[in-house]
């Protein structure tokens, strides 16, 4: 019961990557078509990838609830960025927002949903029996990193959009603070 | 006093008793002392009102590569947690920003 437990956790918490991962690549084919990044959606990324820091530490470390803490952790700050921008948008409706829409919602509010559901699916995850494995104990079949190519592959997947994004980032804000409404990328004399 | 230090075992004090001990977390709040130092840190290096956003990516990289590497997961919650700081400090200084007032 505790070994199954803990396999089901190990690949809820593949998926939650996976998932966490999608709409960040997604964020990064809008910004390849042009649409820049604001501050406050580079800052909704930080969120997520601070939820992502938690579940590869799950994977590679072993489940602990103190790692599911710290992406919660991260969840909660991406959660008040995105409400903070859906706040804004509220108070200025003829501005209609920043940047287009993705199936009728702006990336700031997908965002939000993104970040309320990954806490919805972690508190399912924490209610699983036996899903959360100890200090000093070995981790169940199937539910080991080198045991589980998908969880490795993600992993890796999710470092390599990590430092897409920093680069990325970086080109367009450079060592100063982020204009609110970048027009061109800083590295390029934007 | 010199006793009252003393743990169970004749010779060992407290903090020799405390040391072979690792109790659960031990990392985690390793990391974050490391994290307090981090934050101080890059709060230095950043000129004030202008958090550096390529910073906090930058701290996540680090992070996802040490807890990668397996066993460096004290210094990885290190950086997990002076990025999120930094991130609250870029939220809090956005929303003070459009009040009018410098943070």
């Amino acid at each position: 019961m505790t070994l199954g437990g803990q396999r089901w956790a190990y690949n809820l918490n593949v998926l939650a990557l996976v998932c966490m991962l999608a709409p960040l690549v997604g964020a990064l084919a809008v910004q390849a078509t042009g649409d820049l990044p604001c501050p406050l959606c580079l800052l909704e990324r930080a969120g997520m990838f601070a939820v992502i820091i938690g579940l590869v530490m799950n994977l590679r470390l072993g489940l602990r609830p103190a790692h599911y803490g710290l992406s919660m952790a991260g969840a909660l700050s991406g959660m008040a960025i995105a409400s903070r921008q859906v706040l804004l948008h509220i108070n200025d409706p003829p501005g209609g927002g920043y940047g287009g829409a993705v199936l009728g919602l702006h990336l700031y509010t997908w965002a939000l949903v993104v970040f309320v559901c990954f806490l919805a699916g972690t508190a399912v995850l924490l209610m699983i029996p036996g899903g959360l494995g100890r200090a000093g104990e070995a981790p169940a079949e199937g539910a080991s990193w080198y045991a589980h190519r998908p969880a490795r592959v993600a992993s890796y997947a999710a470092l390599a959009v990590c430092v897409v994004n920093a680069l990325l980032a970086f080109a367009e804000c450079g060592p100063g603070q982020c204009p609110d409404d970048p027009a061109g990328y800083w590295i390029f004399g934007g | 006093m010199a006793e009252a230090l003393r743990g169970p075992e004749s010779g060992a004090s407290v903090s020799d008793s405390a040391r072979r001990v690792s109790p659960a977390g031990s990392e985690e709040s390793g990391g974050l002392a490391w994290g307090g130092f981090g934050i101080f840190r890059a709060a230095t290096i950043q000129r004030p009102g202008e958090p550096v956003l390529a910073l906090i990516f930058g701290l996540q990289v680090l992070s996802l590569v040490l807890v990668l590497m397996g066993d460096k997961k004290t210094a990885a919650v290190g950086c997990f947690w002076s990025s999120l700081v930094l991130t609250l400090f870029w939220l809090a200084h956005h929303a003070t920003d459009s009040l009018g007032i410098s943070l």
